[in-house]
């Protein structure tokens, strides 16, 4: 019976979709040919349906309750789109939440955990800054040094050359050697 | 534990403890309840003759007449509250990871002494064979068997007989010959069928592109045919929004969760959901009676995957509602979902289940079920079917129609 009525209401619509013309009638054959096969499949589909409901499921998305908030929008205008062929967007899924986008995560904050691994961090971040503020005074120290050490070699270098290194050390290389002062250490 | 109250309505707490969302790293919320396995005496007369009344809420005790409701979980433990502030995991004892395998559980009764054994697999009570005391198991065990909570059926059996009748009685014509004449729905059997219901705090951002029509016009192509264009705006999408979700239910048996409509009809249980789990009580074996129990195998690492795919799912559907001013549509390219905190509970759910095994074709037996939620009565089933009555059903329609369209097309060839 609802085949019959499948074909009822297809009809008209091929009428009207064939046109007049010998090119529209001999479409319209075309389809009243295969209108029986596609109302004979339509029958075993909803029959096997009725019995089976292999496609009934839990309709959590409906029926659980979930309170939106905090709704964020950003509505960027892009560009105008002329003479397009389809009513509806390409590739619309709005409609479909069962299907996943073309990029799509998850992604779970494990909360204490989180908290905890942060707070470890920032633990081991204070005791780090006490070395990294000593960097600088360790540099300055180095850099007075050796203005104290070019002040004095003019005077070594009129000295003979067989006269024995100085008994104080060069002081040690800096990473910062040659860096102006005041600019910040590049990382 | 449980503490006496008007029947049929569950009892409320006389303080809500604020223990909510739980501040320990272990994010614990305990539900256990600290008593020994055995009796599970009347608090009146101390008989273990202890059961449901009824399709009620209430327990009532066989010797003293004594009547009781347990405590509803959402009010002792403030299942319904503080979604928002959730972080992490919380995990209430009954849904906590299952650490043993064992399903035999010995029980030494209070009463004689005697050592009774309870499978767990299928049932959490068994009656002492010496002093017919009834043992129960009155905590959680590390196998999983015992939930957080349970929903006692509101339907009775007749009811449900009734309703699985009238749902194959449509169906009869094409259904097989074999389940026509073996179909007895009186051997539907009550179980309690493990889920785990799961609240959770997240936030969905999505990005893509929406158009709005901004004209629409027909451009005549031929003598007798034109084609219709559409102008339309295009914009950048983003939502981005806090999403609380209160009580999904999720399967928490492999076997039930396994959904695969060519291989098994386990859709069919999964359709009858949802349930009022809002009513759910703390777990009493007292609840169970003579039903039998599926016991929970599977943990929250197992099951969380699905749980978060479903709460995109809602999330996507939530959001549906902002973006209908995009009259062409919307096509999201990018989802994310960013779960801030989940709480989790184990649940036993009663269900109504009748089943008739059917061998294919092809050798292999597909079980097809019968379910009705035991609580608001919905029904739905897959029926065998008598593949070769709706073959050839289908081909006389086919046939009929054929009678009426093709001389129809035929003569329209002819014409043109």
């Amino acid at each position: 019976m609802s085949g019959m009525a499948a074909l009822g209401s297809a009809l008209p619509a091929i009428v009207i979709a064939s046109g007049d013309g010998e090119g529209g009638a001999a479409l319209f054959g075309l389809v009243a040919f295969a209108v029986p096969f596609v109302v004979g499949w339509a029958t075993y589909r909803a029959l096997y349906r009725r019995y089976r409901n292999q496609d009934k499921r839990y309709l959590f998305e409906h029926t659980t309750s979930a309170t939106r908030s905090n709704l964020q929008r950003w509505d960027t205008f892009v560009r105008e789109r002329k003479r397009m062929r389809n009513s509806r967007i390409e590739g619309r899924n709005d409609n479909e939440p069962l299907k996943r986008a073309q990029s799509s995560q998850v992604r779970e904050a494990m909360g204490p955990r989180i908290a905890q691994e942060e707070r470890l961090a920032q633990e081991a971040r204070m005791a780090q800054e006490p070395r990294t503020a000593a960097e600088p005074r360790d540099a300055q120290v180095a850099r007075a040094a050796e203005a104290e050490r070019e002040a004095q070699q003019p005077r070594a270098a009129h000295e003979p050359p067989e006269t024995s290194p100085p008994a104080t050390p060069p002081p040690p290389a800096t990473q910062d050697g040659g860096r102006p002062e005041g600019q910040p250490p590049s990382s | 534990m449980t503490h006496p109250v008007d029947p049929g309505a569950p009892s409320t707490p006389p303080s809500p403890p604020s223990a909510a969302v739980p501040a320990s790293p272990d994010q614990a919320v305990d539900t256990s309840t600290g008593r020994a396995h055995g009796h599970d005496d009347c608090p009146q007369c101390g008989s273990t003759e202890v059961s449901r009344k009824g399709n009620t809420m209430s327990l009532i005790c066989g010797f003293c007449r004594y009547e009781w409701v347990g405590s509803r979980l959402e009010d002792t433990h403030g299942l319904g509250d503080g979604i928002g502030d959730l972080a992490g995991r919380s995990i209430l004892t009954g849904a906590s990871d299952i650490t043993s395998a064992d399903a035999l559980v010995t029980i030494k009764c209070q009463g004689c002494g005697s050592e009774v054994v309870i499978d767990t697999e299928s049932a959490l009570q068994a009656r002492c064979h010496w002093c017919r005391s009834i043992l129960s198991i009155n905590d959680k065990i590390p196998n999983g068997a015992v939930p957080d909570g349970i929903l006692p059926f509101h339907i009775t059996k007749e009811d449900a007989i009734a309703r699985i009748a009238a749902f194959a009685g449509k169906r009869k014509f094409f259904a097989l010959k074999r389940f026509r004449d073996e179909f007895k729905p009186e051997n539907v059997l009550g179980v309690y069928m493990p889920y785990m219901t799961v609240d959770g705090n997240v936030n969905a951002q999505f990005h893509g592109k929406g158009e709005v029509q901004t004209r629409r016009y027909t451009v005549k192509t031929g003598e007798n045919s034109s084609t219709t264009y559409y102008d339309a705006n295009e914009f950048d999408v983003v939502r981005d929004f806090d999403l609380h979700i209160d009580d999904l239910i999720v399967e928490s048996s492999a076997s039930r969760s396994n959904i695969d409509n060519r291989a098994n009809t386990n859709n069919i249980i999964n359709s009858i959901l949802p349930y009022d789990v809002k009513n759910m009580v703390a777990f009493d074996s007292n609840y169970m009676g003579q039903m039998t129990a599926e016991k929970r195998d599977l943990n929250i690492d197992d099951v969380a995957r699905k749980a978060h795919g479903q709460f995109m799912t809602m999330a996507r559907e939530s959001i549906r509602d902002d973006i209908g001013g995009y009259d062409r549509g919307v096509r999201w390219t990018h989802e994310q979902l960013e779960v801030h905190g989940s709480r989790w509970a184990s649940v036993f759910l009663p269900v109504w289940l009748y089943s008739y095994a059917e061998r294919q074709d092809n050798g292999q037996v597909m079980v097809h079920y019968i379910a009705v939620n035991g609580r608001n009565g919905n029904v739905m089933g897959s029926v065998p079917i008598n593949k070769t009555r709706l073959w050839l059903v289908t081909l006389g329609v086919t046939a009929a129609t054929a009678v009426v369209a093709w001389p129809i097309g035929l003569a329209m060839l002819v014409m043109s």
